[in-house]
């Protein structure tokens, strides 16, 4: 991120919280839209501008024909138009050049650029198409479906919206603006965090070649076992902080604007089977998947092994959309058979007269999905197959597990350490508010609070903190905050892109 | 009482209470109702009720209290 880039979207977070004032439905929704082809513009160019307007353009018509005649083909000729521009963007040149010459050399396919954001725009439009066509009840304005397909916090990579959700948010002028611009600023300072210091950190490390992304790069070096896990646990983490991060930004910035989006990340790594790893962790795109994959594959046959395929096929197409790349077939494979071995597993376990005590399945449960996940990240993260072979060989090899054989600097794993101990800790700690706090709204609602009572103190200092006093702080926080991210790690004016931007 | 018939049967094919599901249940709210699941949902609710769920009709049985309404449009007294 440039700091010309960070004054656009300064500029037009400011705008669009200023158009909540606007007293009318219909001008506010022309700002918003006017703001988001701004920011978008301004972060792809105005060639990029056109395509995503067009895309807008054709889905309407799509979707008005679909409104009309909610048909199975008109349906699918809507799907394929959108598949193909996607595919012409995305897989054309990687496939093109995998092709002998001349086609690996034509000039048009070298010369193919990826649109920013076009996968996740491109999946707001087939979800539009598929509610169409399941009838569910929206009649969205041009304006409106432009909006939804721009809106300017989401449009480079999610979360993935819904149009029956955003629709009602478009037609109502929001009410709490006060709680909104706290709520929307808290969730902003996490996010710019989690992104521009824990992320960052992870991806440099401490030290000189001391992160995950000299971990993977290096080339030439024999890691060990300890090294790989510790590489795909950092990246794990990487990963999960660049792109909550990014989540509770786009989050934190649409509440502030008025509007509510799903969440993207719910704890995932407290998650104790893969399937609920995957009900938490990106959670707008894995719910499209399953709803618009997944469900119509699944329904094409009834018996069993079908629907094991089906997910399966769904988790490889997930792998296959992140990249055209032979690991990430794989990952997507493994995460399918994973999710297929749980299932059959869980089968399994209910025919056996045995249980373990409750707490220890729980966490022998917890342990196994956090390690096979961890695993994962390395077909995610791995330049190539053949180093993904090589690290996954290691953790196989029980005497690649020696001490002796660590190639890591020492400074790596204290920082992982680190972050995995406050990742578990600052969840625990949440979870412990959380708890106090609706142990104190229990209690206030039975009896008023008194001056000096722990519960008035407790009410007085929620509604202070987070709700009256917080947001005055966001600005000054928010440039804090990127202006440390921009300079703590010597890059001067820019941080490595976010990590989803690339998909 | 009828209607718990199809509450009944989606805590069963669930491994659930039935006394924690409603008509808003989905795969929102509730955690056993995976992907999996739901299509062991279908199969169980095809079978009981001896009818044939479309693409479209599954795709639209979202929640419990939908699944009821597709079925009741079928002619099946849930």
């Amino acid at each position: 991120m440039t700091t010309q880039t960070l004054f656009i979207l300064l500029s037009v977070l400011l705008i669009s919280c200023a158009s909540r004032f606007v007293p009318a439905v219909k001008p506010r929704q022309w700002i918003l839209l006017a703001v988001s082809y701004f920011a978008y513009s301004s972060l792809a160019g105005y060639g990029f501008l056109a395509l995503l307007i067009a895309s807008s353009l054709m889905n309407y018509f799509w979707g008005s024909l679909l409104r009309k005649r909610p048909a199975a083909a008109l349906l699918c000729a809507g799907i394929a138009s959108n598949v193909l521009l996607l595919a012409f963007f995305k897989y054309l040149p990687p496939l093109a050049r995998m092709w002998p010459a001349p086609f690996s050399e034509l000039d048009f396919v070298q010369r193919i650029v990826l649109p920013l954001g076009v996968s996740f725009w491109t999946f707001q439009a087939i979800s539009y198409l598929f509610d169409t066509y399941l009838e569910e009840e929206m009649d969205p304005s041009l304006v409106e479906f432009c909006l939804y397909m721009a809106f300017w916090p989401t449009v480079v990579s999610g979360p993935v919206c819904r149009l029956t959700r955003m629709l009602p948010q478009f037609r109502s002028l929001p009410a709490s603006v006060r709680e909104d611009y706290s709520a929307g600023a808290v969730r902003l300072i996490q996010g710019l965090f989690m992104r521009f210091v824990l992320a960052e950190l992870l991806a440099t490390g401490v030290s000189q070649g001391g992160g995950v992304a000299a971990g993977f790069d290096s080339s030439g070096i024999q890691r060990s076992a300890l090294d790989v896990w510790a590489l795909a646990i950092g990246f794990g983490f990487q990963l999960f902080f660049d792109f909550a991060g990014y989540s509770n930004i786009v989050i934190g910035a649409a509440r502030m604007v008025g509007i509510r989006l799903e969440e993207n990340f719910n704890r995932p790594y407290l998650s104790t089977t893969p399937a609920l790893f995957w009900a938490r962790w990106h959670m707008s795109l894995s719910f499209w998947i399953r709803d618009y994959v997944y469900t119509p594959l699944a329904t094409l046959r009834r018996d069993q092994w079908w629907r094991y395929a089906a997910l399966a096929i769904s988790m490889v197409i997930f792998g296959f959309w992140h990249d055209a790349k032979l690991t990430m077939l794989l990952w997507g494979t493994y995460q399918g058979l994973m999710l297929v071995g749980h299932r059959l597993g869980q089968q399994l376990s209910r025919r056996i007269p045995f249980n373990l005590p409750n707490p220890l399945a729980t966490f022998l449960s917890w342990g196994a999905t956090f390690a096979l996940m961890s695993l994962g990240w390395v077909l995610f993260r791995a330049n190539d197959l053949t180093q993904a072979s090589r690290l996954l060989a290691s953790v196989m090899s029980p005497s690649a597990y020696r001490l002796s054989r660590i190639t890591l600097h020492p400074d790596y794993y204290f920082l992982v350490g680190l972050m995995v101990a406050g990742y578990f800790g600052y969840v625990g700690l949440t979870r412990l508010v959380e708890l106090w706090t609706e142990f104190y709204q229990r209690e206030l609602l039975n009896r008023a609070p008194s001056g000096t009572s722990l519960g008035g103190i407790a009410l007085r200092t929620s509604n202070a903190v987070a709700i009256r006093k917080w947001w005055v702080l966001a600005p000054v926080l928010t440039l804090m905050l990127v202006s440390a991210g921009l300079g703590l790690f010597g890059k001067g004016s820019s941080t490595a892109p976010f990590i989803y931007m690339l998909f | 009482m009828m209607s718990d018939v199809l509450i009944q049967l989606f805590a069963e094919v669930l491994h659930l209470d039935p006394s924690g599901l409603n008509e808003d249940s989905s795969p929102d709210n509730v955690k056993k109702w995976d992907s999996l699941a739901a299509m062991d949902l279908v199969a169980a609710i095809e079978e009981k009720f001896n009818v044939q769920l479309s693409t479209k009709e599954i795709m639209k049985m979202y929640t419990i209290g939908r699944a009821r309404k597709t079925l009741q449009g079928k002619g099946v007294a849930v």
